[in-house]
């Protein structure tokens, strides 16, 4: 009797989850295996086999390599950058201060707020002529052309900073918010300073959560890309062109062998990191024996 | 074990539950639309010339009476026809006073005849009418009543627009008259006037049986439908009606009591209170009509036009005809065309031409102006990637891309496979001009360019020669000399700049292929001699333009301060765009744009045209360029670019010259062989087809012009473009 049951759920449920799946399907998993197969072929009608030419093609690339650069060294930098400002503005608002709850409200917003809508604003921060430069000016420092000279990673990473700096301090919070303060106060007991108290209970517990907004940052360092086409379009400084322009442009010229060559490479590259970051995470988590 | 039970009867409910609820949101949401599917109705119809049918010529004016006949002035000639609605003639009535008449039944079918005299002086001004009124009794057709109108008379003023346009009876013997200046003037039976609607301007009136008054009224964008009391004369109701809905004829049916319209090709039928309830016939899909002047529909569906085709005006009756869908189901070829915009319907005329020669060939015109340039660029990669897309690309189109990709049939192979097209019929230094590394992927049907009106007493005054094959340099040279000798700076080369994009084409653009090697991909913008066109730009654009007037305000029928200015940049669309243009100095030489330093590239403009490689039917898709290249095609392009077609070109050239002269508008400059002869020889040094819509343009348009109106150096703004461009190279 038990087991018919659970059949006619099995069944019920596949039933139910026949949409989704159907959608998944379609939306993703399809044209997933369809690009690895459209990777083989040098042009995208009437192409002919050519094995791996592409990849070995796009390696050699000055453009994709220049944009794997910058799109390492972006991620290499902000995504720290921004840990450890996230980490840091949580235990923060953890603490007893006035108007935490506002500011916390305030952290969030960026993330809201439409994206073509902040533009405006951004431009008009980085413009030659725009409040920066003019702040400098009150200095006597030298105006610098922002999006179009070197420093202009660095507008890159305040952009990407100012808005996901909100989502790690939630994530961070919760974290934080879930460590027993009898450890805390077990500390105290045994005479430990809040340096101590940090290194040895917070981060250790912050662990799983530290990993997530790694991951978290990680992806939200690849969405950067919409600010940057929209304040420098699709051919910006050298120094910020990063992979999705590659990307983009060569869809814009119909060359899609090369789009979703690129966009294989990304896949296995952040597959793989991602896959290393969770047999780290795995290994701290068995020794700390959580 | 009851437990188990309960759950399973409340999730097979639930489950019942959500898949009735999803059903009937699907069911509620579909809207009822009660419009027949348009393309379906359209099919029913079948076009007939009444011309051809009964005899008659220039036909002026119709009328449809309670039985379904209709009655027919012409211009010429003094007899009214009345036809049934077979096509036979029924009845005549003539005299030789009856030409150019206006005509209307009322509602027991005798038929009021108003024929209008007036004569045009040498300068087309109109000084008298002379109008009659004469009431054809069917069951009295020897005792015609007939009325002399008052003779309007003016020594002085044109009164043109005092002439009827359109006239209809009520059921009391009133006379309402529609005049040309959108005036409605109510006369009784014995032609007294006892009122006049001047306040809006009609453009058409129709009666209905309870001796209402229906008047369109029409102004830029939309159009009002007004239903006045004839009583009292005021407006019951009105109903507004926008863009594409906006109708401008309207008709009433005695009979059916319903009120039709026309609304941008397509016939309309309207419930009692104005709403658009059926479409009826799209007849742009049918027939190649440049204006139509009225409309009819009788009690059983047939719908007569009153339309100008060419020079003539022709009448046509569509019918519906039920074989028709039975036919259609029958394999039949149909070619696919896309254009981005299909001004004064140049396409769909050639479309309907072609269909004519071609019985078998269904001729689909796609026009996307709706939608902007990147959607219509976006809409056709994604098709011609799928491996379908039309069978025709027309308008403009990323050509470099597809021609790379090889989605385009190589047009030379179809010259050679075809005797018949011989190249030396067109401009061949313009179809030469859009070869891509010598292959011909795209034809041209059009072009026009850019060039100078340039202030002719100046350059002599200050004796600076220059020919059709000057540089930009001399350009240069030339705004130097213009204040050479004095200490102030009286004159000026150019009005100042607002249109930078056409002095971008002409300083940066033409000589592209120097700067950049396709080949080996690499590019040369940080050059001295990049550097130094940029910095000739910047000071050009600063130091040598006139303050007083900017590019924009020119305007060629104003009196524009342009007397101290040498040149002028302007768009030559044609040769008869000299008529205006000609009006900017009273002394006045054209010249081009300046050719390509290093590549002797002059650049045009047009509209191209490619055949898909997809296309099932690469033939008969070959058959439909080389109508557009016809000269009956060509011609209808007179009027806002110039020919492919030699002897098109030739003739209209000709034909324009005269018809200035006829038309006499005043505000015209008359333009000379000479002039005309100078266009020509322009036309034939361009030799590059110029596409604007090229990523490598947008980008350097964008970095030259944000060069020019910053502080920005100019080797900084070469690096830059040279670093945006090695990007976009290597990729």
């Amino acid at each position: 009797m038990f087991s018919l049951f659970r059949k006619k759920e099995n069944i019920m449920a596949l039933i139910l989850l026949a949409p989704s799946v159907m959608g998944l399907l379609v939306f993703y998993i399809i044209p997933f295996i369809w690009m690895i197969i459209y990777s083989f072929f040098d042009s995208p009608i009437n192409g002919n086999f050519v094995g791996f030419q592409n990849y070995i093609d796009l390696l050699n690339n000055d453009a994709y390599k220049q944009a794997v650069k910058n799109t390492a060294i972006f991620t290499g930098i902000s995504v720290p950058l921004i840990v450890v400002i996230s980490l840091l503005l949580s235990l923060l608002l953890n603490s007893k201060i006035h108007f935490s709850h506002s500011f916390r409200t305030a952290f969030i917003v960026p993330l809201v707020v439409p994206v073509a809508s902040v533009i405006i604003f951004f431009e008009l921060l980085f413009d030659y002529r725009g409040f920066l430069n003019s702040f400098f000016k009150l200095f006597d420092i030298a105006p610098i052309d922002w999006l179009n000279s070197s420093y202009a990673m660095i507008a890159v990473i305040i952009i990407y900073i100012w808005k996901n700096v909100g989502y790690n301090i939630v994530l961070f919070l919760a974290g934080l918010q879930a460590i027993p303060r009898e450890y805390y106060e077990a500390a105290s007991i045994d005479g430990a300073g809040p340096v101590a108290k940090f290194f040895n209970i917070t981060l250790v517990y912050l662990m799983p959560t530290t990993f997530f907004v790694i991951i978290i940052s990680i992806i939200n360092s690849f969405k950067v890309f919409r600010e940057v086409y929209l304040l420098a379009g699709d051919y910006p400084h050298q120094s910020i062109y990063m992979l999705q322009h590659y990307m983009n442009n060569a869809f814009r010229k119909l060359d899609y062998h090369k789009l979703v060559t690129a966009a294989i490479l990304m896949t296995l590259v952040i597959y793989i990191f991602v896959f290393i970051l969770f047999k780290v995470q795995k290994r701290i988590n068995d020794a700390i024996g959580n | 074990m009851k437990v188990y039970d309960v759950d399973n009867k409340k999730s097979k409910l639930l489950i019942s539950f959500v898949f009735i609820f999803m059903f009937v949101l699907y069911g509620c949401t579909s809207s009822g639309n009660p419009a027949m599917n348009e393309d379906e109705s359209t099919l029913l119809y079948e076009a007939i010339s009444i011309n051809q049918e009964a005899g008659i010529d220039n036909v002026y004016a119709m009328s449809l009476n309670s039985n379904n006949q209709l009655a027919i002035s012409q211009y010429d000639s003094g007899s009214i026809l009345l036809i049934d609605k077979e096509g036979k003639t029924i009845d005549k009535y003539e005299s030789p006073t009856y030409n150019k008449s206006l005509l209307a039944f009322n509602n027991t079918d005798s038929l009021y005849i108003i024929p209008q005299s007036y004569t045009m002086d040498d300068n087309g001004q109109v000084h008298s009418i002379q109008r009659q009124l004469i009431v054809a009794d069917k069951d009295n057709p020897t005792g015609a009543r007939s009325m002399p109108f008052k003779v309007l008379e003016s020594t002085k003023e044109d009164i043109k627009n005092e002439i009827f346009k359109k006239m209809m009876i009520d059921s009391k013997g009133n006379i309402y008259a529609l005049k040309l200046n959108g005036e409605i003037e109510i006369y009784d039976e014995n032609l007294n006037k006892i009122k006049v609607l001047g306040e809006k301007q009609y453009k058409d009136i129709a009666i209905d049986e309870k001796d209402n008054l229906i008047a369109l009224c029409l102004d830029s964008e939309k159009s009002t439908i007004e239903y006045i009391d004839t009583k009292n004369y005021k407006t019951k109701w009105e109903k507004e009606y926008q863009y594409s809905q906006a109708p401008n004829l309207i008709f009433y049916n005695l009979n059916n009591k319903t009120l039709y319209g026309l609304a941008n090709g397509v016939i309309i039928q309207y419930d009692s209170e104005g709403n658009p309830v059926k479409e009826l016939l799209d007849y742009i899909k049918l027939s190649a009509l440049t204006m139509v002047y009225d409309m009819a529909v009788d009690s059983e569906g047939q719908i007569y036009i009153l339309a100008e085709s060419g020079d003539r005006s022709v009448l046509l009756k569509y019918m519906k005809n039920e074989n028709k869908i039975a036919n259609s189901e029958t394999e039949e070829k149909k070619l696919v065309v896309y254009v981005y915009n299909d001004l004064l319907s140049v396409y769909s005329n050639a479309a309907r031409k072609f269909e004519s020669l071609h019985k078998d060939i269904k001729v689909e015109l796609k026009i996307h102006q709706d939608i902007g340039y990147f959607e219509y660029a976006k809409m056709l990669n994604t098709e011609m990637l799928t491996g379908k897309g039309p069978d025709i690309i027309g308008s403009f189109y990323p050509l470099k891309e597809y021609a790379e990709k090889g989605l385009l049939v190589n047009l030379d192979e179809m010259i050679e496979k075809d005797k018949s097209f011989d190249i030396n019929d067109y401009y061949e230094n313009i179809i030469d001009g859009c070869r891509q590394e010598g292959k011909l992927y795209a034809m041209p049907v059009n072009y026009y360019f850019h060039g100078f009106i340039v202030n002719d007493k100046l350059m002599k005054e200050k004796n600076i020669t220059i020919d059709n094959d000057y540089t930009f340099d001399e350009l240069y040279d030339a705004a130097q000399k213009l204040n050479s000798g004095s200490s102030s700076k009286e004159y000026y080369i150019f009005p100042q700049i607002k249109y930078d994009r056409q002095h971008f084409e002409y300083i940066f653009y033409n000589d592209i292929e120097h700067y950049i090697d396709w080949e080996k991909k690499t590019a040369k913008f940080d050059s001295e001699e990049f550097i130094n066109l940029l910095r000739k730009y910047k000071e050009l654009r600063q130091n040598y333009t006139s303050p007083n007037i900017n590019e924009g305000d020119i305007n060629p029928n104003k009196n524009n301060p342009v007397d101290n200015i040498l040149m002028i940049s302007v768009p030559i669309q044609g040769y008869d765009s000299i008529g205006i243009l000609g009006k900017l100095y009273s002394d006045f030489k054209v010249l081009p744009h300046p050719k390509g330093e290093h590549t002797g590239h002059r650049l045009y403009k047009s509209d191209i045209v490619s055949i898909n490689k997809n296309s099932r039917y690469k033939d008969e898709t070959w058959e439909f360029i080389k109508l557009l290249l016809s000269q009956e095609v060509q011609s209808n392009f007179y009027e806002y670019s110039f020919l492919l077609n030699k002897n098109a070109d030739k003739e209209m050239n000709g034909y324009y010259l005269e018809m200035q002269h006829k038309i006499k508008n005043p505000d015209n400059y008359f333009y000379t062989p000479s002039d005309i002869q100078q266009l020509k020889d322009i036309v034939q040094s361009l030799n590059k087809l110029c596409i604007d819509t090229d990523a490598i343009y947008l980008l350097l348009e964008e970095e030259i012009y944000y060069y020019v109106t910053s502080d920005r150096s100019a080797e900084e703004a070469a690096k830059i473009i040279q670093n945006k461009v090695e990007l976009y190279l290597n990729e």
